[in-house]
């Protein structure tokens, strides 16, 4: 999946068909992105598709070189914490924009374990190692289930991630490898 | 582990992650630090065990994003309040259920005092 430049130009020139064909492209990582916080797929796909309705409408605010996918990320992960606001729960999640914390491994149990130690055990059934790490992922600070979703969803490279965010791919594979590291923390806990 | 010897590992771990990561044509998949890494990877018990954590958490992530349904992408175009982006009405959830049958309850006798008002009129 690679953004043409000139189609995301275009789009941003007004032009609906360009935006629809980017919709077409980014659709399936904006969905999976938002399904992994919504535990419900009728309202997963509803925030979705406002996810773009508020790109159409917020285009021309997108800075000329600054990454679409970046900026579609950050909006669904506005529209996500909105619907847990107006649900009076408070998600236990960080936005897509804001920092990682130091070394990135806030979701680690707060002992200090070594994330080494209880490994997720192989043989056991796939429907419970399924399960908790889809209550991983949900924990999962945005940027980092982002990558992970490029990843394996999309069954990106980095470097390809790297020219889709708009970031050095030295920065990507280091976020994918803290990801990994943040998943495990989670999955010991 | 001492911390000196767990940051130490991190790094080798990083290294060892970004090669494997890396097409097995490219400058990073072969440089020294790299086959360091790897070879730091697997003399130690810690960072072996992260390693096989790594590589099962992705196989683990490749099937459980290969089993998630992505419906495909609805026309954009506003929703009306009650209605979902598939373009059926949004299902409406249980607990409003209450609220809404004392609507209609109250709708209802609304109805009935208004007929009885009618036909008690007709009848004077």
């Amino acid at each position: 999946m690679e953004l043409d430049a000139a189609l995301v130009e275009k789009a941003r020139s007004g032009d609906r068909e360009a935006f629809d064909e980017i919709v077409q492209q980014l659709w399936g990582p904006v969905f999976v992105f938002v399904r992994g916080r919504i535990n419900d797929e009728e309202k997963a796909r509803d925030l979705a598709q406002d996810t773009f309705l508020r790109a159409l409408d917020k285009l021309d605010t997108l800075r000329s070189g600054q990454s679409l996918m970046s900026w579609i990320f950050t909006i669904a992960s506005h529209r996500v914490i909105d619907c847990y606001r107006r649900q009076g729960t408070q998600p236990k999640m960080r936005g897509y924009d804001t920092e990682i914390d130091g070394d990135g491994l806030t979701g680690r149990a707060p002992t200090g374990r070594d994330f080494t130690e209880a490994a997720p055990t192989l043989g056991v059934e796939q429907a419970e190692d399924a399960e908790r790490l889809q209550a991983a992922m949900q924990q999962l600070h945005d940027r980092y289930r982002a990558v992970l979703i490029l990843r394996y969803w999309s069954g990106m490279s980095p470097a390809q991630i790297a020219r889709l965010l708009g970031e050095p791919e030295g920065t990507i594979r280091n976020r994918i490898f803290r990801a990994h590291r943040q998943l495990q923390g989670l999955l010991e806990d | 582990m001492s911390n000196t010897n767990s940051n130490a590992c991190d790094e080798y771990l990083e290294t060892w992650f970004a090669a494997q990561d890396a097409p097995a044509t490219s400058p990073q998949a072969h440089d020294e630090s790299a086959e360091a890494a790897a070879a730091h990877v697997e003399e130690c018990a810690h960072c072996a065990q992260a390693a096989a954590n790594i590589d099962k958490q992705a196989l683990l992530l490749s099937a459980h994003f290969a089993e998630l349904a992505v419906p495909s992408p609805p026309p954009l175009q506003p929703r009306a309040p009650l209605q979902a982006a598939s373009g059926y009405p949004r299902r409406v959830s249980l607990n409003v259920l209450p609220f809404m049958l004392l609507l209609w309850l109250i709708g209802l006798l609304g109805v009935v005092a208004l007929a009885w008002w009618v036909v008690s009129k007709f009848i004077e």
